[in-house]
């Protein structure tokens, strides 16, 4: 399905963007990975070194954009899954964790499109997915305000660059999980076992989180054609939690 | 770095008056406790003490010397 495309993901490293770079080459996509954590970008390339670029790249040094993308290849595809998650309760409130959230969950996925669609980067018919979340798009949970407001912005984020992208027939849509088990869940280290035992049991089907691979294909979906007519979207995967 | 402070500043993280509270408090039985309460402890013990608490942490303590036995380990 994807044979003959490129597609850029961040977070190319871990959860998420690792397993949605894993689907894109068994699919037969050629990928660009970009991530900070060089084992893993090897161990990526290691799979298919003749289907896999890599970039070891921190996306908060936004000066050094224009240099560090300038070799990226025209791209078919873009997925922003690169994100942390920090708790910062409004009692003791860090404008330093707030600012680092803000930096790379929603000021790297703006600047990276737009470096890439300044310098055409993104061919006709590209389609751009980022990586929202349920937090601040359909529910708050308590210490969560800067990523929830993070994971908004990339939804509004979304609406315009579909606008502004639309005459190259290019799409941006996001894909909005629930809990998902990758690292970025298992280093909440704020929530006890215990705590996410129950948190598991408001998900109403199979009580549980996702797995990766849930969010991949719908990520998938949104890079394919078969999506052809969606942008300005977020596509919630959430095994039914808003629906409450 | 005393208990009688922690307990002040235990008390200021989960908004009640420092009074009502003692080293032998089980604070998970207090009636306002809740997962906020649980958040905000670990928050005061980042931002005051430069200690990482978790989750499991509180989960596992009963009474706020529990908690602070682990912040002053930590501590040092
Ligand atoms: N897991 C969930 O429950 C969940 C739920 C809803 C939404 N999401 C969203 O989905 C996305 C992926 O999450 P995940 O669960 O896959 O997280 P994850 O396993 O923790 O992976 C996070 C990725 O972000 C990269 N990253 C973090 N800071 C970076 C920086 N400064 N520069 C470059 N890369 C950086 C990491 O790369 P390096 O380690 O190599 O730097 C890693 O590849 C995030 O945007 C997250 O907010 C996750």
């Amino acid at each position: 399905m994807f044979k003959g495309k490129t597609i850029l993901v961040t977070g190319a490293t871990s959860g998420i963007g690792y397993k949605v770079c894993l689907d894109l080459l068994d699919a037969g996509a050629k990928i660009f990975a970009v991530g900070r954590n060089q084992d893993q970008l090897a161990a990526l390339q290691k799979l298919q070194p003749e289907n896999v670029q890599t970039l070891a790249f921190d996306l908060t040094q936004f000066t050094k954009y224009s240099e560090t993308f300038a070799s990226v290849p025209g791209l078919d595809g873009v997925v922003c899954s690169a994100g942390i998650a920090d708790s910062n309760p409004l009692r003791f409130f860090s404008l330093e964790k707030y600012q680092r959230t803000v930096d790379i969950n929603q000021t790297a996925p703006i600047a990276l499109v737009a470096e890439l669609a300044r310098n055409r980067k993104l061919n006709a018919g590209a389609s751009i997915v980022l990586l929202a979340s349920i937090m601040g798009t359909k529910i708050g949970r308590n210490g969560g305000a800067a990523y929830a407001g993070t994971k908004a912005a990339l939804t509004g984020f979304a609406k315009v660059m579909a606008l502004e992208l639309a005459n190259k027939s290019i799409r941006v849509n996001c894909v909005s999980p629930g809990m998902v088990n990758t690292e970025l869940a298992d280093n909440q280290s704020e929530v006890s076992t215990e705590a996410r035992q129950v948190d598991m049991q408001r998900y109403p089907l199979e009580k549980r989180y996702a797995e990766a691979a849930e969010v991949s294909s719908a990520i998938r979906f949104l890079l394919s054609n078969q999506s052809s007519f969606m942008t300005g979207e977020n596509l919630v995967v959430d095994g039914g939690y808003c629906a409450q | 770095m005393t208990i009688e402070n922690f307990v002040e500043k235990f008390a200021f993280a989960i908004e009640v008056e420092t009074v009502s509270l003692t080293a032998d408090t089980e604070f998970k039985a207090l009636p306002n406790w809740d997962s906020l309460n649980a958040l905000s402890v670990i928050a005061m013990a980042d931002a005051d003490y430069g200690v990482a608490l978790s989750g499991e942490d509180v989960h596992s303590s009963t009474t706020i010397n529990d908690v602070w036995k682990i912040v002053s380990a930590r501590k040092q």
